[in-house]
């Protein structure tokens, strides 16, 4: 990987995330799979979280240029013997639910969290969260919605941001976040309402 | 939000908060709502995307056909700990056994015994050199230098009786003793060679045969005079293996 590369992999370029992906995939499962013993069908889903989560430190700036296929591989054991352990992540515990719900869309969940008052409040407020935040952020201007991912899903600092949306300085970015802010929490807030759900972020 | 708590809520969604960090952690989670619903908002924006992007991430593989390679055979680190402890077993057992194999240190009788074992050279006689030595002296010489040291003792005590001996043959009498371990005897031959050439030697092979005889403190108090002379190495030597 090259120093270019590495660069636009940081910058949250999800075209050089793809090459990334390709680029490691058969040595990072491989290892998985003959040093690690772990499971053929387990050994990708693993390797794409050690993935976005070293896409997550690259983009936040708390990984620098240099032997990233050794950090992919060490993150990537890491989950691995998570995983053996039994434990579960609160980002992989949401990203789980998703992926059950998938087949039905996320819009039919509004009805399905109406019914399950049984199930514990926390849980079912972080159910809610996602629905409410998938709605919110399809309400929002795309340009809204590409500055509040960077910001706050990839933590790219406002710095950087200047230069990608052609922005005069930091200040303009803070008050362009803070409105685009202002709008997704206002279309959570009425959604909230409507559907007559106690928010919690 | 600052930048450490971002970090933070990272961390913590990402299940990478441990100890004393995590335990901190949630006690500011309990106590400070708008952290709380910071990391609400943060948790379910990254699943939703994590979402997006691994369904986008899974197509690559059926795509592009990836599959997991063989890693090359490598010496793993489990068999690397094995072979580094073979070594150092390896080691130490060598230099346990080299330890237990090792002759102990000679102590000063067994080293004054080698070297007396080792006879001192018979005296050099020039070609028709012997032509001018009293023919039972050359007799005596005869007798030393085939190893006959109880012969070449007689006839030196003999001849001594007749004449004074030379300091040369005073020596070798004594010599010759002390090859057939009469250690008394030998004693009383080198001490009688006065200061000059034969002194020295005689001083030393007398040090020799007194350690022999059990008279450490007078060997000592010769090996001592012998330090300022060539055999100081010698009688160093012998001194540090008699303490």
């Amino acid at each position: 990987m090259t120093k270019q590369e590495f660069e636009s992999f940081a910058s949250g370029d999800e075209h050089a995330l793809s090459g990334f992906f390709k680029a490691h995939f058969g040595y990072t499962t491989g290892w998985l799979i003959y040093r690690e013993s772990c499971p053929k069908d387990r050994a990708p889903d693993i390797y794409c979280d050690a993935v976005l989560r070293i896409r997550d430190k690259a983009m936040s700036g708390d990984l620098e240029y240099g032997n990233i296929r050794a950090y992919l591989l060490k993150t990537a054991i890491n989950f691995w013997k998570m995983e053996q352990r039994g434990e579960t992540s609160l980002l992989k515990q949401q990203e789980n639910y998703l992926n059950q719900i998938s087949d039905t869309g996320i819009e039919s969940e509004f009805d399905l969290l109406e019914k399950v008052e049984t199930e514990e409040q926390l849980e079912t407020q972080r159910k809610r969260n996602l629905v409410l935040v998938s709605n919110a952020m399809e309400k929002l201007s795309e340009a809204c919605r590409n500055l509040l991912k960077d910001n706050i899903i990839n933590g790219i600092k406002v710095g950087k941001l200047v230069e990608k949306y052609g922005l005069k300085n930091a200040k303009g970015v803070t008050a362009k976040k803070q409105d685009c802010m202002s709008q997704f929490r206002n279309h959570i807030k009425i959604m909230a309402i409507d559907k007559g759900w106690n928010l919690n972020m | 939000m600052d930048d450490g708590y971002e970090k933070l809520i990272r961390d913590y969604v990402a299940g990478e908060l441990s100890g004393q960090d995590l335990i901190a952690f949630e006690n500011q989670l309990k106590n400070n709502t708008e952290l709380a619903s910071e990391l609400e908002l943060y948790l379910a924006l990254k699943a939703l995307d994590n979402h997006r992007l691994k369904k986008q991430l899974g197509k690559e593989i059926s795509v592009n056909r990836l599959s997991p390679e063989k890693p090359k055979r490598t010496i793993s680190h489990k068999r690397l700990w094995w072979l580094a402890a073979a070594c150092a077993a390896f080691v130490i057992i060598t230099a346990v056994w080299k330890s237990i194999q090792q002759p102990p240190e000679k102590d000063a009788r067994q080293m004054a015994l080698e070297l007396i074992n080792t006879p001192y050279p018979p005296p050099v006689t020039l070609m028709g050199g012997n032509d001018s030595v009293p023919e039972d002296v050359q007799q005596a010489i005869v007798s030393y230098k085939n190893g006959d040291y109880a012969s070449a003792s007689q006839q030196l005590v003999r001849l001594d009786s007749i004449q004074p001996l030379t300091d040369e043959m005073l020596f070798y009498a004594g010599e010759s003793f002390m090859q057939n371990a009469q250690w008394e005897k030998a004693i009383a031959y080198f001490d009688r060679i006065p200061a000059g050439y034969w002194q020295d030697i005689a001083k030393w092979r007398c040090a020799l045969t007194l350690i022999q005889k059990g008279d450490n403190a007078r060997a000592k108090q010769l090996l001592e005079e012998l330090k300022g002379t060539a055999r100081k190495e010698q009688a160093l030597e012998l001194l540090k293996a008699m303490e």
